[in-house]
């Protein structure tokens, strides 16, 4: 399958856009934050589709600028509704993610109704089509990989410590509200440069089920983000795979069904895992 | 006629959820509607591909099934497998959302499911899908032929029960002291929510539900000193929401249960600022009222 | 061997919630009755899976409760702190919610029941504040609602799980008043505590647990500096 030089691109961008998922996403496992995500994939719609208003194109960067925008909102607002109210939660995630999900349908269905000529391709954002990632993209997906390589090797430590032990950062002088901040813009540029391949509500799903995966095998970091990767690249293989072989099969959703099966292996033999059928002795 | 109709279809969707949602939001379970209402899709293509026919009833038979079955999972992975409370929703829903599509673009000509109509549905299509008679009698909406009977359960089922659910949602230690089936009244709970939610599916879809089910009830718990008081409030919210959002994306040509979310979640703000008790600037009282508490 | 005891616990082993983890083994027990019962121990020591037992919400995996009169009824009052204090509801509804369990599903409320409620609350001090929101009271204010929904039960034993948690040393000297009084009256009241400087002016009674039973008597024989190291500083496996 790898003779034809789309498909090795396409799975070249899958590979690198899991991998961008799996660290992110570990590290707001570790916050028991992952429906955040989630929240964040489904804010960023309305921020696309404005740039898209403004610009009339389809450029990288405005699109960029739209979702990070309208992602940060969706997260400041939660913290603001959070510290403000009673309310659960869950209740005001739901607030959240439906408003702005609500408010991107609205200004998606206006455009579409507009007949804008270069709008065609917008509605990819919603469920993902990896088959249009091109070597273009790849580029965009492959230097967010790398910066969120080198941030963590460089800020690691501070963004386990910030799940853990927030107050022992403040105490020595180091702003959470920074290191918060930080892991935020990386978690929304990894979704909007991941979402035209698999769309809003799937993104959430590499981002969330690898760190889980990782877990019933070690309390580590590293080696939860090892393992997560190792299943999130196995999966992806499954997914780009599968659609080539069956062209009406999308990839994104075959991405997660191999995640999900991965997590059941784990969750049966995971040494972690609590409902492991049978112990491992160490050696 | 048909904006009545549509407006009259969305208020009746938003009056069954925000009911349910009362219950769901003051019992922190407001994301389980999330779960639920992704989850539906594969059970409605799979209920339409093991009876061969888009009948009504086997697609909420299958889908409500499938609903059910999400809370189950949920629960079992977060209680047995011992996996973290955000994680385990957020594998379960997006797994089921993936075999959905999966399924629904393999058979995407035997089934005529729209993928958008999947996320965030069509009310106007929903109104023009009549229930004609084999002698052309037309009786209107089929939705509506659902969505009223729907709505009657809930309404018995909540009138019925009023103060057994009252004590339940306050104090569930409490209920299960003094002998109610807890266990039951959840799954009831849950099967009316999985129910209402196949049922709004393909006027407003899975991701907008969730904003029918939680922001009305949560607008309301911030005025409300009872719960009747709030359930009442609810509808109320839903009901404004419905009519001004339908007006609106007529005006602004766009979608008109997007726009229905939309102003629910305006509704929303201007009550979190300006509400008499927990609002934003009046907060200096409540956060007297804590230093009382404390 | 007590004379009188109204519950008797033998051999009884209760898991956590959904855990195959034991929270207590083997414990037998006598409880007085007429009498202010403390039940003490540290944190995961089974205190409040004990008395949920005692209840009924959690199943035991083996062993006998016996509460010795058939026709005891128990009231319950939970932690405080597993409550949504926001939610929308008047202390009168909350203290009605005692009479619930005699009139089960489709019993309506009447004004005997109004009045009942009004009585009780009067009791713990709080008629005044009989239609006001929950949310506006303070925690000892709110404990004391859930003493007058417990009055209404009019039970012939009490069982409260950390009833003097957050609440202000006025409003416990008031409820310990009130339990008192209900015990002189021959009603058994059983208190999970956790605050050892006041156990020996509370209590008439102490049972000292950690996954097991370390002492079961009255409180001068019982709270005895080897009996805290024991319930406290040992490891139990």
């Amino acid at each position: 399958m790898l003779n034809s030089y789309t498909t090795l691109i396409v799975l070249i961008g899958v590979i690198l856009l899991s991998i961008n998922c799996t660290i992110i996403g570990t590290y707001n496992y570790l916050q028991k934050k992952s429906l955040l995500a989630d929240v964040v994939a489904h804010s960023i719609l309305p921020g696309i589709c404005l740039s898209f208003l403004l610009t009339q194109e389809k450029d990288f960067l405005w699109l960029f600028i739209g979702a990070f925008i309208t992602g940060m909102a969706s997260i400041y607002t939660i913290d603001f509704i959070k510290r403000a109210s009673f309310l659960g939660e869950d209740t005001i995630l739901g607030i959240v993610l439906s408003f702005f999900f609500g408010l991107g349908i609205v200004l998606l269905t206006y455009i579409q109704n507009q007949g804008f000529s270069e709008q065609s391709g917008l509605d990819n954002f919603l469920l993902g089509r990896a088959a249009s990632i091109l070597i273009s993209d790849v580029k965009i997906i492959a230097s967010v990989t790398l910066i969120l390589v080198v941030t963590i090797i460089l800020l690691g430590r501070l963004f386990v410590a910030i799940a853990f032990d927030s107050a022992f950062l403040s105490q020595i002088g180091i702003s959470t509200k920074l290191i918060q901040l930080i892991i935020s813009t990386l978690t929304i540029m990894t979704i909007t440069v991941g979402i035209q391949a698999v769309g809003i509500v799937l993104i959430a799903a590499i981002m969330i089920i690898p760190p889980a995966i990782g877990r019933l095998w070690s309390y580590q970091v590293s080696r939860i983000i090892l393992i997560g990767l190792l299943a999130s690249i196995l999966s992806s293989l499954i997914g780009v795979y599968i659609s080539y072989t069956f062209p009406r099969s999308p990839t994104g959703p075959w991405i997660v069904v191999g995640l999900v099966g991965c997590f059941l292996f784990s969750l049966l033999f995971g040494t972690q895992s609590s409902l492991k059928v049978f112990e491992i002795r160490k050696i | 006629m048909s904006d009545i109709l549509t407006i009259l279809i969305a208020s009746l969707i938003g009056i069954s959820c925000s009911i349910l949602g009362c219950f769901l939001v003051l019992r922190r379970m407001a994301l389980l509607t999330d779960a639920i209402s992704h989850a539906v899709l594969p059970g409605i293509v799979i209920a339409f591909l093991l009876s061969q026919s888009r009948d009504t009833f086997f697609m909420v038979l299958g889908a409500g099934t499938f609903g059910f079955f999400t809370s189950f999972l949920v629960e079992w992975l977060q209680q047995k497998g011992k996996i973290q409370a955000d994680a385990s929703i957020g594998i379960v829903f997006t797994f089921f959302f993936a075999v959905g599509i999966i399924l629904v673009t393999q058979y995407t000509q035997e089934i005529d499911l729209d993928q958008e109509c999947v996320l965030y549905g069509d009310l106007l299509h929903v109104t023009l899908d009549v229930w004609l008679l084999t002698d052309g009698t037309n009786l209107g909406p089929k939705t509506l032929w659902l969505l009223v009977p729907l709505l009657l359960i809930i309404i018995t089922f909540v009138v019925i029960f009023y103060r057994t659910l009252q004590i339940i949602t306050f104090d569930i230690v409490f209920a299960q002291s003094i002998g109610i089936p807890v266990a039951l009244f959840h799954y009831a709970l849950t099967a009316l929510v999985s129910f209402t939610t196949v049922t709004s599916f393909e006027s407003v879809g899975a991701i907008l539900v969730v904003a029918f089910f939680i922001i009305p009830p949560a607008t309301a718990q911030l005025l409300a000193k009872r719960l009747q008081h709030m359930i009442i409030l609810s509808i109320i919210f839903s009901i404004v929401a419905s009519l001004l959002g339908y007006y609106l994306s007529v005006i602004f040509n766009s979608s008109s249960s997007g726009m229905i979310v939309v102003v629910a979640g305006l509704l929303f703000l201007l009550v979190f600022l300006l509400a008499p008790r927990g609002g934003y600037f009046n907060k200096k009282k409540l956060s007297h009222a804590a230093t009382l508490s404390s | 061997m007590l004379d009188n005891p109204s519950i008797v616990i033998k051999d009884l082993s209760v898991s956590y919630t959904n855990e195959s983890q034991l929270a207590i083994e083997k414990v037998s027990l006598e409880i007085p009755s007429s009498k202010l019962v403390g039940i003490l121990g540290p944190n995961g020591a089974g205190k409040s899976t004990l008395i949920k037992a005692i209840v009924g919400i959690l199943k035991p995996n083996e062993g006998l409760i016996n509460i010795v009169d058939n026709n005891y009824t128990i009231a319950y009052i939970p932690q405080k702190e597993n409550i949504d204090w926001h939610f929308p509801i008047s202390v009168m509804e909350v203290a009605l919610m005692g009479t619930y369990k005699t009139k089960g599903y489709f019993g309506r409320l009447n004004q005997i029941d109004k009045k009942n409620a009004t009585k009780y609350l009067a009791q713990v001090g709080m008629d005044a504040y009989k239609y006001r929101k929950i949310s506006d009271l303070s925690g000892g204010q709110q404990q004391r609602v859930f003493i007058a929904r417990a009055l209404l039960q009019e039970p012939d034993i009490f069982l409260l799980d950390e009833p003097f948690s957050g609440v202000d040393m006025k409003t416990q000297a008031l409820i310990i008043d009130i339990l008192q009084k209900l015990a002189s009256n021959g009603k058994t009241v059983i208190i999970v505590h956790h605050d050892l400087q006041t156990v020996n002016k509370y209590f008439d009674w102490v049972v000292m647990i950690n996954k097991q039973v370390i002492t079961s008597a009255p409180t001068k024989v019982a709270f005895i500096e080897e009996n805290i190291q024991k319930t406290y500083y040992t490891f139990q496996n």
